[in-house]
């Protein structure tokens, strides 16, 4: 049996369940959108650590063979809520740990997209070529950076939580008295299309998407994406090898990569995602990406678990 | 150059610094308040080149002058000022994000190299890695029960408990608390285990909080980040000589 750990108000969720009913595959759900339902127990039985998740659908008997996980994000501040979630997630992720099936992807290694220049670290070091970057809260040194760049240089943020990319123009530049507030990540602009890679185990699909902002996420979010092309593509093999390659490296199964390609040619790696929201790009690419997770699901079930639900 | 991230309060950090000043080498110091809020400093990255300084009391002080750090940062530091708290929030992460990547980037030693999941703190850090080490020593864990109100990693003291005894370790040495430790000696002195594991974890300094109520020491806790405020000072005295070892 499979479980699924997630959001019933993720679009990610409903997707994957709904390929899992297709396939007549036997599953489970935690949904976090109702941590108070759901309980981590935890025995030793034989030497061996057994754990068992009790409520709703979940008896806590039936031996689980593999885990897709991807987090609730809380959608309330009500203080009772996240205390009841973080409480749920922590049970869950201490059991993540020390689970023996495959897990899809185990949180405690899903942390390097924290900080986007140690994850830019982690990927030059596995042989991606990056765009030059630097991070600083110091004004002047933002500036002698845009200059060193010949003013082609994009601003996001640091940290994984969301911001959009955006051109650090010559009006903009004043803007940069402001850096003392916070470190910002500073990168040459590599004017091009993007490029996102989704590796499912040894699996992979490349995506290609042009629109009309830096950052395609941005049109999406202004235009409603009716201007932004997405659509099948391919990459040189060797790129996607790494690729399979880090994110075996990083402990996961499953990742999104994205890329930027100049004119020139030039594949420069921009971020990892370990928890893809890859539903999006299949949608629009018309990528059976849903498919070869349920797929992994499957093929990966272990008879040698420690888990039931 | 030695740098330490922490506070003059911490007897650790204090008495690190008055050492190197004796062997003729002022460290800089820099407070977790001072480093996250009012440190300017810039870094870059070009390929795996790297390159950098921090702004510490007037001076640019180049990362690769560096030759080592010792991090003793809480993590207690909240940005404050005119910011609204969503604007506090992304702050926060924005600054953690950027130190953890400046500091992992250093090639020099670093005492401990933490790892993101203390800089995040995740909660299912501190059981894992007391997990990893007992079953490196053969020893059985007796894992605390987590507190399921705590949302962060806290620093902690000893544990007061009389069926608990803690030994400090500082890169290959081990430093009991008190004469009662000295009944755990015999795990603590799984060195190449240990030292196996102090590679992984980046972890060459802690404290290891033993259960003796048993026939055989289980292994509580591994703290990362050992308060030694109530420790007597011989104690202090040697877990720092024993830092000073790894970082010079």
């Amino acid at each position: 049996m499979i479980l699924v750990l997630g959001s019933s108000a993720d679009s990610v969720y409903p997707k994957l369940l709904s390929r899992l009913r297709e396939r007549d595959q036997p599953f489970v759900t935690v949904d976090e959108d109702q941590p108070g339902r759901y309980q981590v127990e935890s025995d030793d039985t034989n030497g061996q650590k057994v754990f068992r998740i009790v409520g709703d659908e979940c008896t806590g008997r039936r031996p689980v063979e593999s885990i897709f996980v991807r987090h609730a994000v809380a959608r309330t501040l009500d203080p009772a809520h996240l205390r009841t979630l973080g409480h749920l997630q922590g049970s869950l992720n201490r059991m993540l740990r020390r689970v023996t099936c495959p897990v899809l992807n185990p949180p405690a290694h899903a942390f390097s997209n924290y900080s986007k220049p140690y994850q830019l670290e982690l990927l030059a070091n596995a042989g991606f070529d990056i765009p030059r970057t630097l991070m600083t809260n110091i004004p002047e040194e933002a500036r002698a950076f845009w200059d060193a760049c010949d003013g082609q240089v994009i601003y996001k943020g640091v940290s994984n939580v969301t911001t959009l990319a955006q051109v650090l123009t010559a009006e903009s530049l004043e803007r940069l008295r402001l850096l003392p507030n916070s470190p910002t990540l500073f990168q040459e602009f590599i004017r091009g299309a993007d490029y996102r890679v989704h590796v499912i185990g040894d699996e992979s699909f490349v995506t290609r998407l042009a629109g009309p902002n830096v950052d395609y996420r941005r049109s999406l979010l202004v235009t409603k994406s009716q201007d932004v092309v997405i659509e099948p593509a391919e990459l040189p093999a060797s790129v996607i090898k790494r690729c399979i390659a880090i994110t075996r490296a990083l402990g996961l199964v499953a990742s999104g990569i994205d890329f930027k390609q100049d004119d020139l040619g030039r594949l420069v790696v921009l971020e990892l995602n370990p928890y893809p929201q890859f539903t999006f790009y299949e949608g629009r690419s018309g990528q059976p990406i849903t498919q070869a997770v349920v797929d992994y699901l499957i093929q990966h079930q272990t008879k040698n678990t420690n888990l039931y639900a | 150059m030695h740098l330490i991230l922490g506070s003059r309060e911490d007897v650790l950090v204090s008495e690190i610094s008055r050492k190197l000043k004796e062997k003729g080498s002022s460290p800089w110091l820099v407070s977790e308040a001072d480093l996250f809020s009012a440190t300017p400093f810039a870094f870059q990255r070009n390929g795996v080149e790297t390159g950098g300084f921090l702004r510490i009391q007037g001076n640019d002080v180049s990362l690769a002058s560096l030759s080592s750090v010792l991090v003793r940062l809480p993590l207690t530091w909240w940005p404050g000022g005119d910011l609204d708290l969503q604007d506090q929030t992304f702050v926060y992460h924005e600054t953690r994000a950027a130190y953890f990547a400046l500091l992992s980037s250093l090639r020099c030693t670093v005492v401990n190299r933490f790892s993101l999941e203390w800089w995040v703190h995740d909660l299912t850090y501190p059981e894992a890695l007391t997990l990893e080490l007992a079953q490196r020593l053969n020893c059985e864990a007796a894992l605390a029960k987590p507190d399921p109100m705590q949302g962060r990693l806290y620093p902690t003291g000893p544990d007061p408990s009389s069926s608990t005894v803690a030994v400090y370790l500082a890169g290959g040495r081990f430093i009991p608390q008190s004469h009662v430790s000295r009944s755990v000696e015999n795990i603590a002195r799984m060195s190449p285990a240990i030292a196996e594991w102090q590679s992984q974890s980046g972890i060459q300094l802690c404290r290891l909080d033993f259960d003796i109520a048993g026939v055989t020491p289980r292994l509580r806790y591994a703290e990362t980040f050992p308060v030694m405020n109530e420790e007597a000072p011989e104690v202090v005295g040697e877990i720092a000589t024993a830092t000073l070892e790894v970082l010079l």
